[in-house]
């Protein structure tokens, strides 16, 4: 049945594209069993034959018409003028997603975690589960292949705790997300119309960062919110990332399913930090640039990663000088201070490669970021004043519920009155606010592209 | 069942809150669409979208033609809006003109000018004659594709629009401070101060050309077209005449596709269409604020405008 409606559900989309899906799933169950199957080096084989597949389909997909833009730039700088074809398609919708998930999968059975899949049925709703399948979070199939053998009985308090968690994404996308997202255009749209007025283009980027938090994290609640309804637990896949202390702690929260993929699958295969500094140094580049990549074909996209992997790569190089830099601001008195301060500034260092993320080309993005650090002009345009205020009030609310999740209650609960009736008002006046202030036209969801 | 019941009652007693909120305030935008909506009983009528509300001046033109002028231009508003502003209009005044101000690419199809029909959502119970345009919300072209769209191949605006309170979104805070904010015009007209700077003029025809070029929104949109048709065609049957304007630019585009499709609407209608787009009297910055006029050039414009309309009815009493 869920199998069915996760066909249907991707089928709304192109339905054609359903075969491409088709095409790896049939691919990565019979590697599975082989891997499991065979002995020495065919193991390896089956595993190479499996993730080509998967690379493959998303090589020509996502990244052929980049490639080719690109040799036929270089050529042409070279003098040659070939006539590279160019594929006029549209990307499937999450094929980064489940193509990442289906190779978790071969990979597991293949290091020898999970045993394989001999159901087809199961394996196909393992890759194609609908709530995560164009948005993730990317799951294991350790995580999630067995609980689709498990009988889900009703449970009331488990359905209500997974409509609350829809609730709250709902929330994050609508209200806090899109009515960012409306001052960011303002800004990334016409950014040439915002010369000199650095206030705006940082109020621009701090946006950007609060909409694309609140549109990805607001998609993964009401996919982990879903499948909870259903009896299905998925992994959380963020975790207050802008409460982070540090730039590094940031990627620990953020697009956890992702990021920890890159570390499993890439990093630590290529060493991690076990074989010195200087080489962990380029595995985390090599990483973000993977995860640039993986993000969208463009350079925007690379650049922005190259950046966050660079930053991790300074606190490595430079982890004392930053450590005395914080002492010479820190009180010893307050640790609230310092909480804030530590916040604040790796809040700021995330937000910066933002402006390679969000502009519409590296000209636009480089214009941004000069714009960023041209501290003698100032100036704020705030656009439409209700739209700049409506957005400031839903980072209010994101900031007040997720520091009491962080400190005070030291849990994902969202904080809600004790009583039952109260809790009825108080569930049917988020309902009512996301009516009043929710935006809800024309609003894709950002990740939706990868 | 609680949680259902008690969100029910908590959305009508926020909806009569808001409406009461809404139909009450004295100034401010949401006053203005009331009144040009309801109240409006001028013998000529400007619609469209901010470039009619900026570039006429309508007590000029009330004193040059000797009638009652009142400029019904919306910011930020479209040919739809103008659509439902005109039934609306004609169901409780006949004007003796209507002037639709219309944008050289106004027929292509624009995803925002959907979202900012929003503003008739608080007369969709009351006013049958903003319904169908109201709708067009949830069914616009451009959705067929998205998966939304495949999700709910419905009018998904007429189930939100079950709820009070989403007739009121994103106005709350408008509604709040027009409480407190008196800004009202007799006639409708509000003139731009600024003026535009031969930098600013260059930057904004080379952002108009860069988001032209990554708009996948360039196909003419058949609601707008049927709007235009609708305008004359309603004005038609009350009597009322009608004239179509383009009011100046900083760049002319006639050679687009949707300016030839409204000359030739105007014209199968038989009805004027003043093109001022490419009026080399208005090749002066000082005339202009951004693509609007300021209110040197709205004042010059409603001036030659008044007297080539003066000219039309001399011509077709």
């Amino acid at each position: 049945m869920l199998l069915v409606a996760s066909c249907v559900f991707y089928m709304f989309f192109i339905p054609s594209y359903i075969l491409i899906l088709l095409f790896t799933i049939v691919i990565d169950y019979f590697a599975g069993i082989w891997i499991e199957n065979a002995k020495g080096k065919r193991r390896k084989l089956f595993l190479i034959i499996s993730i080509i597949a998967n690379i493959g389909v998303l090589s020509v997909f996502k990244y052929y018409n980049f490639f080719a833009e690109n040799i036929e730039g270089i050529a042409e700088l070279l003098g040659w003028h070939p006539n590279i074809p160019f594929l006029n398609m549209i990307l499937p919708i999450g094929l980064s997603f489940h193509t990442f998930q289906a190779m978790s999968y071969t990979i597991e059975v293949y290091r020898g975690n999970q045993k394989s899949e001999r159901n087809i049925l199961i394996y196909a709703l393992y890759v194609m589960f609908y709530p995560q399948l164009v948005a993730g979070p990317i799951e294991r199939p350790q995580n999630l292949l067995h609980q689709f053998k498990e009988d889900h009985t009703f449970d009331y308090t488990r359905i209500v705790a997974g409509l609350k968690l829809m609730l709250w994404g709902l929330f994050k996308k609508v209200v806090i997300a899109d009515r960012c997202g409306a001052y960011v255009s303002n800004v990334f749209d016409y950014p040439y119309q915002h010369e000199g007025e650095t206030i705006t283009f940082w109020c621009g980027l701090f946006f950007f960062a609060w909409q694309l938090y609140c549109d990805f994290s607001g998609y993964s609640d009401m996919a982990i919110g879903a499948a909870q309804v259903m009896g299905i637990k998925l992994m959380t896949n963020f975790k207050r990332p802008y409460l982070s202390k540090s730039i590094g702690e940031i990627w620990q929260r953020w697009h956890i399913s992702l990021t920890s993929w890159f570390m499993d699958y890439v990093f630590r295969p290529l060493g991690g930090y076990r074989k010195g500094r200087d080489r962990g140094a380029i595995n985390l580049l090599i990483v973000y640039f993977l995860s640039g990549l993986w993000h969208g074909a463009a350079w925007t996209f690379i650049i922005c990663f190259f950046l966050f992997g660079a930053q991790l790569v300074f606190r490595l190089y430079f982890k004392k000088q930053i450590n005395w830099l914080f002492s010479k601001l820190e009180s010893p008195n307050s640790k609230r201070w310092n909480n804030i301060l530590h916040t604040a500034i790796a809040f700021i260092m995330i937000c910066i490669p933002f402006a390679f993320f969000r502009a519409h080309s590296l000209p636009d993005a480089l214009f941004i970021l000069k714009s960023l650090f041209n501290f003698g002009t100032g100036g704020l345009s705030i656009g439409n004043s209700s739209t700049f205020i409506y957005a400031v009030i839903g980072v209010i609310i994101l900031y007040s519920v997720e520091i009491y999740q962080e400190y005070y209650s030291k849990s994902d609960a969202l904080p809600e009155p004790k009583s039952t009736g109260f809790k009825f008002v108080f569930y049917s006046s988020v309902i009512i606010y996301i009516l009043l202030t929710g935006v809800f036209d024309a609003s894709q969801f950002i990740y939706f592209q990868f | 069942m609680i949680l259902l019941a008690l969100l029910i009652v908590l959305d009508q007693l926020v909806g009569i809150v808001m409406h009461k909120l809404y139909f009450s305030s004295t100034s401010g935008s949401e006053y203005e669409t009331t009144y040009a909506f309801t109240k409006a009983d001028a013998d000529l009528i400007v619609t469209g979208s901010s470039k009619a509300r900026r570039n006429y001046n309508t007590p000029l033109i009330a004193d040059s033609l000797k009638l009652s002028c009142y400029n019904a231009g919306h910011d930020g508003q479209s040919l739809l809006f103008s659509y439902a502003m005109t039934k609306m209009l004609l169901s409780h005044h006949q004007p003796k003109i209507i002037v639709v101000e219309l944008f050289p690419e106004e027929l292509y199809y624009k995803e925002v000018h959907y979202d900012r029909l929003n503003i008739l959502l608080p007369y969709y119970s009351d006013y049958n004659e903003i319904r169908e345009v109201a709708n067009w919300r949830g069914a616009r072209n451009e959705d067929t594709t998205s998966i939304f769209y495949k999700l709910f191949p419905f009018n998904i605006e007429k189930i939100k629009l079950l709820s009070q309170s989403y007739r009121y979104n994103s106005m709350w805070l408008d509604l709040i401070k027009g409480l407190f904010k008196k800004q009202k015009t007799e006639s409708g007209y509000l003139p731009l101060q600024k003026t535009i700077s031969e930098i600013d003029k260059q930057k904004y025809i080379e952002e108009f050309e860069l988001t032209k070029n990554r708009e996948r929104e360039r196909h003419i949109d058949p609601n707008k077209v049927k709007s235009l048709i609708g305008i004359i065609e309603s004005c038609k049957q009350k009597n009322v005449k009608i004239v179509v304007v383009m009011s100046p630019v900083l760049k002319k585009y006639s050679d687009d596709p949707v300016y030839h499709l409204i000359d030739s609407i105007a014209m199968s209608y038989n009805i004027p269409f003043f093109d001022f787009t490419g009026d080399n009297r208005f090749n002066n910055l000082e005339y202009f604020a951004d693509n609007h006029l300021n209110q040197i050039g709205s004042t010059y414009f409603s001036t030659i405008f008044a007297n080539k309309l003066k000219s039309f009815l001399a011509l077709n009493p």
